[in-house]
């Protein structure tokens, strides 16, 4: 990675405003990276804070510009994902670590490590750009070295980018494998209200989470549409 | 075939209940009874279903999209008169008065609150009636 594609920032409002900012104003190329040490607003999906202070977080922003239809924007929350876990896979081999649809890294006891957030740029049809940000719990990880996680995901979500641009489908597959939630029973309560419930079955083509009834009756959960997702009692 | 306990009005509607808040269609469609399957049927014609389907419907010989599609919007439409509601706290009670078809039976649909908030929150409503030897659902009304 060039310098001229990473910025690094001591204290900012949060990686996402400021990658936003470049791939706006300054057409940030694909690739480029944002990294702040010190978030002072970390936002996560719907504006969530992530609740670990900045000394036990490693976070950057990267642009990317895949080539999607609009409707397929969710994708990207997949995409990076992938990355993320793969970047956490680098860091802490031999454990335990899967995905939790759309924005958990998680380990083998569901315990948050880490999280990505899309934000996706639409123009006519298509997504023009988007911001994946990514965020890692130093202290979960047992890797207290940032620059060196830090080199890891700008990596891994390289490598989620390509695969991608390469082969969505790959994608979508790879996610399901990864996803804790697949094969099982859960309630998505819905925004701006409604609750869908069903057996997880994977993501779809636009990267919907796909809830199958004991009946074969599909719904599909975009993810600007999740509020949370729960686990029935029984 | 029926696969749902129906020997018993309160475990029908919870059944039906069950069902809507799971999205499991068929069962959906099993549990109504023959006449509020016809009044679906006959409103859905009044906005728009074509006539044919909607005959294809009742005589369970519509290709399976449309079956689905159909019960799709039933669902949703179930899902309307409950929604804001906590299906997973609700329980059925029996109740009585205020039923529509002769020898029905309503069963209310009761959210438990705490006791310094006085009784249970009437949500809703489920009748059912006693038809073909087993109990059936005539309708869903929410409390609003």
């Amino acid at each position: 990675m060039t310098d001229a594609a990473l910025r690094r920032f001591a204290v900012a409002i949060n990686a996402e405003t400021l990658a936003l900012a470049w791939a706006r104003q300054e057409a940030a190329p694909a690739g480029s990276v944002v990294v702040v040490d010190h978030e002072i607003s970390p936002r996560g999906r719907l504006g969530r804070l992530w609740p670990q202070p900045p000394e036990r977080t490693a976070v950057l922003a990267i642009v990317w510009r895949p080539a999607l239809d609009a409707n397929q924007a969710d994708l990207v929350w997949l995409g990076a994902s992938l990355g993320l876990l793969a970047a956490a896979r680098s860091i802490a081999a031999g454990r335990e670590m899967g995905l939790r649809w759309p924005d958990a890294l998680v380990d083998a006891g569901e315990r948050r490590l880490g999280e990505v957030r899309a934000e996706a740029q639409l123009g006519p049809g298509r997504v023009t750009s988007a911001v994946v940000t990514a965020r890692l719990d130093l202290d979960e990880l047992g890797h207290p070295d940032r620059d060196a996680v830090i080199a890891a995901m700008v990596e891994g979500l390289a490598a989620g980018a390509a695969e991608l641009a390469a082969d969505a489908d790959g994608t979508r597959a790879s996610y399901a494998d990864a996803c804790i939630l697949t094969g099982r029973r859960v309630i998505a309560r819905l925004l701006p209200r409604g609750t869908a419930r069903g057996t997880v079955h994977g993501v779809d083509a636009n990267g919907r989470l796909e809830l199958v009834s004991s009946t074969g009756f599909v719904e599909r959960v975009p993810v600007d549409n999740l509020d949370r997702l729960e686990m029935p009692a029984s | 075939m029926s696969t749902v306990d129906s020997g018993d009005p309160v475990a029908t509607a919870e059944a039906f209940l069950d069902a809507v808040a799971w999205a499991e269609h068929t069962t959906v469609w099993e549990l109504l009874a023959p006449t509020a399957r016809v009044a679906v049927l006959e409103l859905a014609t009044r906005r728009g279903m074509d006539t044919l389907l909607a005959a294809r419907l009742r005589e369970g010989t519509a290709a399976a999209d449309e079956r689905d599609d159909f019960l799709a919007d039933l669902l949703h439409g179930l899902r309307a008169e409950v929604v804001g509601v906590d299906l997973e706290a609700l329980r059925c009670v029996l109740g009585e008065g205020g039923t529509t078809v002769p020898g029905s039976v309503l069963v209310h649909l009761v959210a438990d609150v705490p006791a310094e908030l006085g009784d249970a929150v009437p949500v809703g409503r489920i009748e059912v009636v006693r038809s073909g030897g087993r109990w059936a659902v005539v309708r869903l009304d929410g409390a609003s």
